[in-house]
């Protein structure tokens, strides 16, 4: 089961910390399934 | 017809482009601590009809205002807590907490309220630099669209968009940005040691199609 993680406030971020981000929320993402489709 | 009166609670919502709703009679803002748009303390009370607004003046105006020494600390305090939220420092933080919540002792910490009784501490005016803060709060740009900006920047970057619930809102003001993460505790770790500050929720249930996200309830 996939669980909610709100990341920091998104107001002052530079864009390298955006890509730091990005990358440890597609690192987190494993080859799980997707538990629902749209 | 009837008597009702429609109070909208507007929390930090205050933007360029929303000040109350046109279907409330009063709507509140808050420019507390940990606002996006903040005055480290106050609010405002946006009343539709004239002597409404002319009535609460009324009452505010017999509060004691709170001393400029106080707002002095207050302004120490939170440059103090700012500065811990630069990535590096924040991550040595983290590390010297040794185990302890860091969601726990930071976020005690930035509470703009003591824990008890809290309408004494809501009976008071603001001292004048904070009045003076709030009132270039009220007349500048909000940080509301770049925000936003840097939210598609990071969904755009996401390699699995359902990673990403909410992302289709159109109107979305992204205070928070929640993404769902197969092992969560390992995003938080991650992004800890990045010096990011994530906070984690309880899971939330994906069996319903019809409804990809929802807040757990409790």
């Amino acid at each position: 089961m996939r669980q909610v993680v709100y990341l920091p406030a998104l107001t002052v971020m530079t864009p390298a910390l955006i890509a730091r981000l990005a990358d440890a929320v597609n690192g987190s993402e494993g080859s799980g399934p997707t538990p629902w489709r749209r | 017809m009837n008597a009702a009166c429609l109070v909208e609670d507007g929390a930090q919502a205050w933007s360029d482009t929303f000040r109350g709703s046109p279907h409330a009679d009063v709507s509140l803002f808050s420019f507390g601590p940990i606002k996006t748009s903040t005055a480290l303390g106050g609010g405002v009370v946006a009343c539709r009809d004239p002597a409404l607004t002319a009535r609460v003046a009324e009452v505010l105006a017999v509060y004691a205002p709170m001393p400029d020494a106080w707002y002095r600390r207050r302004l120490a305090k939170y440059a103090g807590l700012k500065a811990a939220t630069r990535p590096e420092i924040y991550a040595a933080l983290v590390q010297r907490l040794s185990g302890r919540d860091p969601d726990a002792v930071i976020g005690g910490s930035a509470r703009g309220f003591a824990a008890t009784a809290l309408i004494p501490q809501l009976r008071r005016a603001p001292p004048g630099r904070l009045s003076f803060l709030l009132s270039r709060r009220l007349a500048g740009r909000t940080v509301a669209e770049a925000r936003r900006g840097n939210a598609a920047d990071l969904l755009a970057r996401l390699r699995r968009q359902e990673a990403a619930p909410g992302r289709r809102a159109r109107a979305h003001a992204r205070w928070l940005t929640p993404v769902m993460a197969v092992d969560p505790d390992r995003l938080i770790r991650d992004l800890r040691r990045a010096g990011l500050t994530p906070r984690a929720e309880r899971p939330v249930s994906a069996s319903s199609p019809a409804v990809p996200f929802r807040r757990p309830s409790g």
